[in-house]
C-alpha cells in the first residue's frame, strides 16, 4: 500500500440510491471530495435474456425485448424485429404502411425516453418542476400508446414482419394534436433550465470526454453526439423510412454534460418534426406480411448470422442472431448501448466531485433492464 | 443578473397557478380504458377446441390447459389455469386462439396480498368482469 492510498477513501454508492436510476453500484475511491477511481459494479437486474432467448421461438421473444430498457420498448421491438428480418431476408418486402408507423411509435418513443430523462437528470441536479411538466406530456405519449397496443409500459406492438395492429383513428388525432402542442411544452422546458445559471454551473465543463475517447470508449447516441462526433445511424445507414424524412441532426462539440444535455433536448423538436411528415406521409395499405400473420406459425430462418441495428434514444441497439435452421435462434447476443455507457461513467468522473458524480451518471441516461439484461 | 433568471422560471409556474390540474383523481374517479386493454383473461369453456396453442405460445409457460377422455372416449376440457402472477400480459394467447376462447378484458383491480389467490382457475376466468359489476350495483 503506498502513501497515496492511505489518504483515499472508499465510499459505497447504491444499488440503492436515489439518483442511480435503477440497481447501478459504483465503489468511488475518494481524496476528500475529489475522485480518484469509480468501479461500478453491475448485475443486480440480471435476468439472462440472451439465454431465455435460445429457448423460445422468434415471436415468443418479442414481449421480452420489450424488458431491456423498459422505458423506450416500442423502439427495442423495433430493433428487434428488423433484425430477425435482416436474417431472413426479407427487409424490403414489409408493407410500406407498417414501416411508416413503425417509425411513428419509434420516434414518440424517442420523445417519452427523452421526456423521462429529463425529468430524472433534472431532478438528480435538483431542479424538481420540470419533472411535473415532462411526466404530463409523458403521459400523453402513453395515452397514444395504449390506444394502440392496449399496454402503457411494454407494448408487444411491433412484430417481426411489421406491426401488430394498425393503428385507431382516434390514435391519429391524438397524434395530430400533440405534434401542435409540443412544441409549445418544449419551450417551457427551456426556459426553466437552458440558460438557468444553477444549471449551468452544475453542468458545463463537468465531465468532458474528447471525440476521440468518445469513439474508444464505444459510445454511441446523443452521448457520442455532444462530443462533436456527427453521427446517427438513421442517418448514416439508413434502415426503414429513415431516408424518405428530413431531419437534422443535432451535434455539440464541448463533449460536456450540458452539451449532452442540448443534443437530447434538440432531438425531442428533430422527432417531432420526423413526426409531422409521418402523418402527411402514411399511405394506405396493409399493416403486417402475409406470410407472418399467425403467431403460431414458426418462423425457420435460414442457417446463417445477422447484425441488426437501430438507432434507439440511448445509442445503438444491435441484435447478433445465429441461426442453425430452427425454429429457435442458436445465440443472441444483445449490444445493449446502457452497459457500454456505465463503463464510460469512471472515465468521466475521474478527478471531479462526488456531487458531479450525479450528474454524469443522468447525462449517459444508463437504464439497468438493458445494461443487465 | 441573477434575479432575472428567478423572475423567468417563476413567471411561468406562477402561471400554472390559475389552469387546471392535469391530474386524474384515480381510485374515485375511473379511468376509461381503451379497447384494445390487456389485462385480466376472460374465458369462454363452450368455444374452446383444446387445441393447446396458447399453452404453447405463452412466453412464462402460465396457461396450463387440462384435457381428459369422457366415458365415450371423447376428449373434453377438464380445466383452464392461469397463474396470474407469471403472466406478462402480453396478448399472444389471445392473438393465437383460432375460435377467440380466450379474450382480455380491461378488468385490472385484482391486487391481493396473497400470493395463492393468484391462481385463476376455469371457474374464475369464466366470469371474469361479471363481480365487478356486482360489486357496483
Amino acid at each position: 500500500m503506498s502513501s497515496s492510498d492511505i489518504r483515499t477513501v472508499e465510499l459505497n454508492m447504491g444499488p440503492q440510491h436515489p439518483s442511480t436510476h435503477g440497481v447501478l453500484r459504483l465503489i468511488l475511491r475518494i481524496d476528500g471530495e475529489k475522485i480518484v477511481n469509480i468501479a461500478p459494479r453491475v448485475g443486480y437486474l440480471h435476468r439472462g435474456i440472451e439465454k431465455l432467448a435460445e429457448n423460445m421461438t422468434y415471436q415468443q421473444f418479442t414481449p421480452v425485448t420489450d424488458r431491456l430498457d423498459y422505458v423506450y420498448s416500442m423502439n427495442n421491438n423495433f430493433a428487434y424485429a428488423s433484425s430477425v428480418e435482416k436474417l431472413l431476408g426479407v427487409t424490403d418486402q414489409i408493407p410500406e404502411r407498417a414501416q411508416y408507423i413503425r417509425v411513428i411509435v419509434a420516434e414518440l418513443d424517442r420523445i417519452a425516453n427523452h421526456l423521462v430523462w429529463l425529468a430524472t437528470h433534472a431532478l438528480d441536479i435538483g431542479a424538481m418542476t420540470p419533472y411535473f411538466y415532462c411526466m404530463r406530456e409523458r403521459e400523453l405519449i402513453l395515452d397514444m400508446f395504449e390506444e394502440i397496443s392496449g399496454a402503457r409500459l411494454l407494448y408487444n406492438y411491433v412484430r417481426i414482419g411489421g406491426v401488430a395492429k394498425d393503428i385507431t383513428p382516434r390514435f391519429m388525432d391524438m397524434l395530430k394534436e400533440f405534434v401542435k402542442i409540443f412544441p409549445k411544452r418544449w419551450k417551457e422546458y427551456d426556459t426553466l433550465l437552458t440558460k438557468n445559471r444553477i444549471w449551468m454551473k452544475r453542468t458545463k465543463e463537468v465531465a468532458v470526454i474528447s471525440t476521440e475517447d468518445a469513439i474508444n470508449w464505444g459510445l454511441s447516441g446523443p452521448s457520442l453526439r455532444g462530443s462533436n462526433m456527427e453521427w446517427d445511424l438513421r442517418k448514416k445507414k439508413p434502415y426503414s423510412v429513415y431516408p424518405e424524412l428530413e431531419f437534422d441532426i443535432p451535434y455539440y462539440s464541448e463533449g460536456d454534460v450540458y452539451a449532452r444535455y442540448l443534443v437530447r433536448m434538440e432531438e425531442m423538436l428533430q422527432s417531432n418534426r420526423i413526426l409531422e411528415q409521418c402523418i402527411e406521409k402514411i399511405p394506405d395499405g396493409p399493416t403486417m406480411m402475409d406470410d407472418f400473420k399467425k403467431v403460431s406459425k414458426p418462423i425457420k430462418p435460414p442457417a446463417g448470422e445477422a447484425y441488426g441495428y437501430n438507432e434507439v434514444p440511448g445509442g445503438e441497439l444491435g441484435f447478433y442472431i445465429v441461426s442453425e435452421g430452427k425454429n429457435k435462434p442458436h445465440r443472441m447476443k444483445i449490444r445493449a448501448p446502457s452497459f457500454v455507457h456505465a463503463y464510460a461513467i469512471p472515465f468521466a468522473s475521474k478527478g471531479y466531485l462526488i456531487s458531479d458524480v450525479v450528474a454524469v451518471i443522468g447525462s449517459f441516461d444508463v437504464v439497468f433492464g438493458e445494461c443487465d439484461r | 443578473m441573477f434575479f432575472n433568471d428567478l423572475r423567468k422560471g417563476f413567471t411561468l409556474t406562477f402561471k400554472y397557478l390559475f389552469k387546471k390540474p392535469v391530474t386524474e383523481n384515480y381510485p374515485y374517479e375511473k379511468i376509461e380504458m381503451p379497447e384494445r386493454a390487456r389485462w385480466l383473461h376472460r374465458f369462454y369453456p363452450d368455444k374452446c377446441i383444446m387445441c393447446k396453442l396458447c399453452e404453447n405460445i405463452c412466453p412464462p409457460k402460465c396457461i396450463a390447459v387440462g384435457i381428459g377422455k369422457n366415458p365415450e372416449g371423447k376428449r373434453e376440457l377438464r380445466g383452464y389455469d392461469i397463474k396470474i402472477d407469471r403472466c406478462i400480459f402480453c396478448g399472444l394467447c389471445v392473438e393465437v386462439c383460432p375460435t377467440k376462447a380466450i379474450t382480455m378484458t380491461d378488468v385490472h383491480e385484482f391486487a391481493d396480498s396473497n400470493r395463492n389467490k393468484f391462481h385463476f382457475d376455469m371457474e374464475q376466468l369464466s366470469h371474469t368482469g361479471e363481480e365487478e359489476q356486482k360489486k357496483v350495483g
